[in-house]
């Protein structure tokens, strides 16, 4: 791929969203509905198409130059060793991979908005939205460039904000966008600290130049491992890990569209290739990598143990989420990247699919999400509930479902890699996930999908409309398939997927996420598939034949798990005394005593004195020539004077 | 260098103190008897009917400033005049596009009705 | 008679080339004579057809601009030296020819609106513009008069063209007579150099001055090169030459104001950096002191005095002689450094765009027969013109300096070229009262997105017609582009800063 084909290509991609945004934004009010959604979702699928492009190139190109960088121009130049900006874009296998799940599954969400929000009033903002959305995530995966990459990341940031509180006359909705954003920008800060350390030592801002250059960052030391902290905090803030993961769930306020797209099959998802995009740092940053492999695994255990006591449909979900991303994390931590980016990809599919699937089951019953007014709905919303089903054996990790290959694979590694003496105990926390998934997935389609109907709204719902399901169905198809051709996990059975993200994680040291021995992957595989299979069975039994009833199991419990899990940690309640109440307690005394007597008397003097020379000034403006005339004159012969007498030696 | 400009202070001197003393003597020296008809303004032997302060017609400003104005532009041709077989065709062409100016703020005047007395 | 004249040796005509070196003036020349020919005859009724004219006959003359970017290469002097045919006077056109158009595009309608629909306004703007591109191209100190005053008189013309109103004619009063008493500063600094150096030509100039600069430098070629400094900061209304400023551009038609606030300080600027930093070179160290206080003086006086103005033509009165001192810091950095170069002209081209943009709303916003002047008249703008209140919000921040807009480019090369050359000072004083600035620029523009009181008057805005879209896009976009597109502008201005003439000696000191 020449570099001209690479600068079209990277123009075009992003040309199209946010052409798409700008025309949504400027002309979408005044030329209705049906030229906004033509405008949003054919943006999105001219990228999509530009993306197939881009990644036939890459598969196409000759071994060791499938990665191309192209400089559509310099931003900032300040000479040579000094500060260089450049608008600096890279295409390689592993962003070729990203822009294909952006694009694809962003194009079937747009046409799935079409529907959802046929309704809504704000249908033009909502699409400028979205599309700026792509361009920004596009922006964020393709930058060759520290720079354009936090702009990228901030401009997502922003994005979201602004979905999350698309419905801004809810007050919840408005305090879940400020909630998000806030965490978001936790994370900025430390993204922007780390790259000011690169800089640093590196004198350079441009990603395969840092690279390049990792001599400059002594392996193990303080340094990378630090960089590398403030990089995985960039990433928790983003993809929703614990300890900045509280967010997530309250963004559930956006519309459905925006929690498929956003919350469940991209952005979230930005954290797990922020790391797998600095994979040369973090392959000298044991310690870094360690823990978050450890933050991965934990928010997976804790995601899984939420989810299942939650009622709201799409909060269940978000859990889910965030304990699949978990894993991801989990996987890029212990240098597994590929895997990470495998599960990754087959995620997007499935949990996009299933957020869809909800704000199906949601519209028809007219914005009900809580899961106990639910139920029956199998009969009702035929093909939504395979769809439904098919997403949930994905996510479940049911054998030949791309949930499947996927995890299995990711836990293969996590057998023989990981942090600590010893690496196979956070393989089994993970088997335990695996349970969990299984117990949460499947209760959730039970309680919506079978039993006894439990309101009136339940009989009355039908199945959705086209729009609506067609993006659904095929998604529902492509978590079975999608999975078959790519990656199996059997070591050196089917292995497009990593050979093809091969040149990327080239450099990654053989100690770091050596593929386990055939014996030892598939008796993982086996563990791994029973303890999917036992969780499904049990969320069978419990919820769909009630033998034993839940209640009665979770009565069996000791008693601070079923609290603990309702009440989701009491993360926010604790966030809320630890840091909010101690800064807006802080905030007011501010306010009453600092304020006034300090600042506002510093200010107001300084003003005062501004104010007083400003009016000084006017006095002079008399608007007599004769004055003005003096006044040039007198400057004209100072200048004169001191040229004469000071500045001829 | 600046004593190279001393000549031209000597002359200030000298022209200042000229002037001012010819003033300063004729006050001092001369007899001074003032009388109506010396106060009148000197117009050439004619007895002035009325004050010199009035208002006049801006159409004699216009019509000034219109002669003037095209009075010197037409002085170019003079210098132009001495060298025209020099020139050659390209001055020919050059005092052409000149006239051709004029001729239009000519027309330009004219149209305005800045030619008109009333 | 005959024999006499054929002794004359020097009798040499202008060749073709240095007619075709100067066809953008010569078309604007052309098309000037033909307005006013074409005002005595055309019915009033189709005086916009005057504007088409003028319009097309900037873009001709700047289509003839952008075939001498590329025509003049390294460039070369026409006229026997007294002319640059070069990148750095292509470039400035360049920009003086987009703010013109873009001044006529705005001018029917708002001169219609306030009944001042004549004509020669058309001619005047392109003998204007024709006099700043002599002045941009001006190799000799005879010819940097001419350009100078041919702007200036039109100006002078302009200011006052609304007859029927005392103020506009008092700006114009104002203007000539400050104006007259600068040329006479700026004519007798010419003199001297003149004198001095026996040359007024540029190059032989910049010659002469390095050869004297090896014994002493005779105080009265600086005294001269003080004074022609002072008749550039009259007209570039820097401190304390400024005075004028205010009144001219707050009692001049908008539409004017916008023309002249852009333009005079693009031309004058150009003249001045080929004059200062490219001919008085070897006397740097002398004139540097003067150039950089009157910066540090305009950029106080100009961000203070601009704090507690009512009036939004004053403020950017004053925020323009503020901008000038900013500039100023860019002909102060040493010679040998191009950056300081490079910062003007980008910064020139940042100021024109936003200064347009800034000015272009208050024009096409005025009401029938008032002019939109006091803050109060914005109050509410961006619930009634969400998108011009924007535009306008964008072209303040510009002005303010923020990124990613024109304006902060400016000021940063400008301030970097200040930091490599150790004139830090300059650019922390630079910096401080940009901070100052922020005040009043904020200030109108959270004015537009306050709701007006329950019983106040919201000021009658015009609607915004084809024309004015037109303007706001383009400033809009050209605002965006040199924030975000800075190599753009930044090479090109980097290839106009290379073939400047005359060329700096190496050896210079």
């Amino acid at each position: 791929m020449s570099v001209d084909t690479a600068s079209a290509l990277v123009i075009l991609i992003l040309l199209f969203p946010l052409a798409g945004a700008a025309l949504n934004a400027v002309l979408g009010p005044r030329l209705g509905r049906g030229f906004v959604n033509l405008a949003g979702t054919l943006s999105i699928g001219a990228a999509f198409v530009v993306a197939c492009v881009i990644l036939g190139n890459v598969i196409a190109a000759p071994a060791g130059h499938s990665a191309v960088s192209v400089r559509l121009w310099q931003w900032l130049n300040l000479g040579s060793g000094n500060l260089s900006i450049g608008m600096d874009f890279t295409l390689d296998p592993l962003s070729a991979l990203m822009v294909m799940v952006i694009t694809g599954v962003g194009f079937l969400i747009h046409v799935y908005s079409v529907g959802y929000m046929e309704h809504d009033p704000g249908v033009a903002r909502f699409f400028a939205y979205m599309n700026f959305f792509i361009f920004s995530m596009l922006t964020l995966v393709l930058a060759a460039d520290l720079i354009i990459l936090i702009v990228g990341w901030a401009l997502v940031a922003l994005s979201s904000y602004l979905l999350i509180g698309f419905w801004y006359e809810r007050a919840s909705a408005v305090l879940a966008a400020r909630k998000a954003f806030i965490t978001q920008v936790i994370g900025d800060v430390a993204l922007v600290i780390a790259a000011f350390l690169i800089f640093l030592n590196a004198h350079t801002l441009s990603l395969p130049n840092i690279f390049a250059r990792t001599a400059a960052f002594p392996s193990g030391g303080i340094l990378v491992n630090g960089i590398c902290a403030l990089l995985a905090i960039g990433a928790f803030a983003k993809s929703a890990q614990f300890p900045l993961h509280t967010w997530l769930p309250d963004a559930m306020e956006g519309p459905t569209p925006v929690s498929a797209l956003i919350h469940a099959a991209t952005m979230v998802t930005a954290g797990v290739y922020l790391i797998a995009r600095f994979h040369p740092l973090f392959n000298l940053a044991p310690i870094a990598g360690g823990m978050v492999a450890c933050v991965g695994m934990g928010t997976a255990l804790m995601a899984g143990i939420i989810a299942l006591s939650q009622i709201d449909i799409k909060r269940v979900i978000a859990y889910s989420t965030m304990s699949q991303i978990g894993l991801m994390i989990y996987a890029v931590g212990i240098g597994a990247y590929s895997a990470g980016m495998f599960h990754f990809a087959t995620h997007a599919v499935f949990k996009a699919l299933l957020f869809m699937a909800a704000g199906n089951v949601i519209h028809s019953l007219h914005d009900e999400q809580d899961i106990r007014l639910m139920g029956g709905m199998a009969a009702r919303m035929r093909w939504t509930h395979w769809a439904f089903l098919s997403g949930s054996l994905a996510l479940a990790g049911i054998p030949l479902w791309a949930g499947w290959f996927s995890k299995e694979n990711l836990l293969g590694f996590g057998t023989v890699a990981g942090p600590g003496p010893a690496p196979w105990l956070l393989y089994m926390v993970g088997v335990g996930v695996n349970v969990l998934t299984g117990l949460y997935a499947f209760r959730l389609w039970a309680t919506v999908f079978h039993g006894e109907p439990q309101t009136a709204r339940v009989y009355a719902a039908k199945e959705a409309r086209n729009v609506l399901l067609v993006p659904v169905v095929i998604l529902g198809v492509l978590s079975l398939i999608v999975a078959w051709p790519l990656q199996w996990p059997v070591p050196n059975a089917v292995r497009v997927f990593s050979d093809f993200l091969s040149p990327v994680f080239a450099g990654t040291p053989a100690g770091l996420a050596s593929e386990p021995a055939l014996w030892i992957a598939i008796v993982a595989l086996v563990i791994g598939t029973l303890a999917s299979l036992l969780g499904v069975g049990a969320a069978q039994r419990m919820w769909l034949h009630r033998e034993p009833d839940p209640a009665a199991v979770a009565a069996r419990l000791p008693r601070a798990l079923p609290l603990l899990s309702y009440n989701k940690f009491y993360f926010d309640e604790l966030y809320d005394a630890a840091f909010v109440r101690p800064v807006r307690a802080a905030a007011r005394t501010a306010r009453r005593v600092v304020e006034p007597d300090v600042f506002d008397g510093w200010i107001a003097g300084l003003t005062d004195l501004l104010r007083g020379f400003s009016v000084d000034l006017r006095a002079y403006q008399t608007g007599f020539i004769r004055d003005y005339a003096a006044a040039f004159t007198v400057g004209a012969v100072v200048l004169v004077v001191v040229t004469a007498v000071f500045l001829s030696r | 260098m600046l004593s190279d400009y001393a000549p031209i202070l000597v002359f200030l001197v000298v022209v200042l103190g000229f002037a001012v003393g010819a003033q300063v003597a004729s006050n001092a020296l001369g007899p001074r008897r003032p009388s109506a008809a010396k106060e009148l303004p000197y117009e050439s032997g004619i007895v002035p009917r009325e004050s010199a302060r009035r208002r006049f017609s801006v159409s004699f400003y216009v019509t000034a400033m219109l002669f003037i104005i095209f009075d010197v532009e037409s002085i170019f041709l003079f210098p132009w005049a001495t060298i025209v077989r020099q020139l050659k065709i390209f001055g020919i062409v050059e005092i052409a596009i000149f006239i051709g100016t004029l001729l239009v703020g000519l027309l330009y005047v004219w149209r305005k009705g800045a030619l008109r007395w009333d | 008679m005959l024999a006499q004249a054929a002794t004359i040796p020097a009798l040499v005509t202008p060749t073709g080339r240095d007619l075709l070196g100067l066809l953008p003036e010569l078309i604007l020349g052309a098309a000037f004579v033909l307005l006013m020919a074409l005002d005595a005859f055309l019915p009033s009724t189709r005086r916009s057809w005057l504007a088409v004219v003028a319009f097309i006959s900037l873009a001709a003359a700047f289509g003839a601009s952008m075939w001498g970017w590329f025509d003049s290469g390294s460039g070369r002097t026409l006229y026997f030296g007294a002319f640059a045919y070069d990148r750095y006077s292509m470039f400035v056109n360049a920009i003086l020819l987009v703010s013109s158009a873009l001044v006529v595009i705005i001018s029917p309608q708002y001169l219609n609106r306030r009944g001042i629909h004549h004509g020669e306004y058309y001619a005047l703007i392109l003998a204007s513009t024709t006099g700043m591109m002599i002045l941009a191209g001006a190799m000799n100190l005879m010819v940097i008069f001419l350009g100078i005053e041919l702007l200036s008189i039109s100006l002078y013309v302009l200011s006052g063209f609304s007859r029927g109103d005392e103020r506009s004619q008092e700006a114009a009063l104002k203007y000539l007579l400050l104006g007259g008493f600068a040329s006479g500063f700026l004519l007798y600094g010419m003199a001297l150099v003149y004198g001095e150096t026996g040359h007024t030509q540029l190059a032989q100039i910049g010659l002469a001055l390095r050869a004297a600069q090896t014994s002493s430098v005779d105080p009265l070629v600086l005294v001269g090169v003080i004074l022609v400094f002072i008749g550039f900061a009259f007209k570039v209304s820097a401190v304390p030459f400024h005075t004028w400023t205010p009144d001219v551009y707050q009692g001049a038609p908008t539409s004017v104001t916008t023309f002249m606030s852009v333009t005079t300080k693009v031309a004058a600027f150009a003249a001045l950096v080929r004059v200062f930093t490219y001919t008085f070179p070897y006397v740097y160290t002398h004139w540097q002191v003067i150039v950089s206080l009157v910066a540090i003086l305009s950029m106080l006086v100009g961000n203070i005095a601009a704090l507690t103005q009512t009036s939004l033509k004053r403020m950017l009165a004053y925020s323009g002689i503020a901008q000038a001192g900013y500039i100023l810091i860019g002909v102060a950095v040493d010679p040998r450094v191009a950056l300081g170069t490079i910062g003007v002209l980008y910064y020139l081209a940042a100021y024109a765009v936003t200064n347009i943009g800034a000015f272009a709303v208050i024009t096409v916003m005025a009401g029938r027969g008032e002019d939109l002047d006091s803050y109060s008249g914005l109050r509410g703008l961006a619930f009634r013109r969400p998108y011009v209140a924007a535009a306008m919000g964008l072209f303040l921040l510009s002005l303010g300096g923020f990124p990613p807009t024109a304006g902060f480019f400016g000021k940063f090369f400008v301030f970097a070229a200040a930091i490599k050359t150790g004139l830090t000072p300059l650019a922390i004083w630079g910096i401080v009262t940009s901070a100052v600035s922020v005040f009043y620029y904020l200030r109108v523009a959270l004015l537009m997105y306050q709701r007006p009181a329950e019983d106040e008057r919201e000021y009658a805005w015009s609607r915004t017609s084809l024309s004015a879209g037109i303007v706001l896009a383009a400033t809009t976009a050209g605002t965006l582009v040199l924030g975000i597109f800075v190599f753009l502008l930044y090479n090109a201005a980097s290839a106009a800063q290379s073939g400047l003439l005359p060329a700096i000696a190496s050896s210079s000191g």
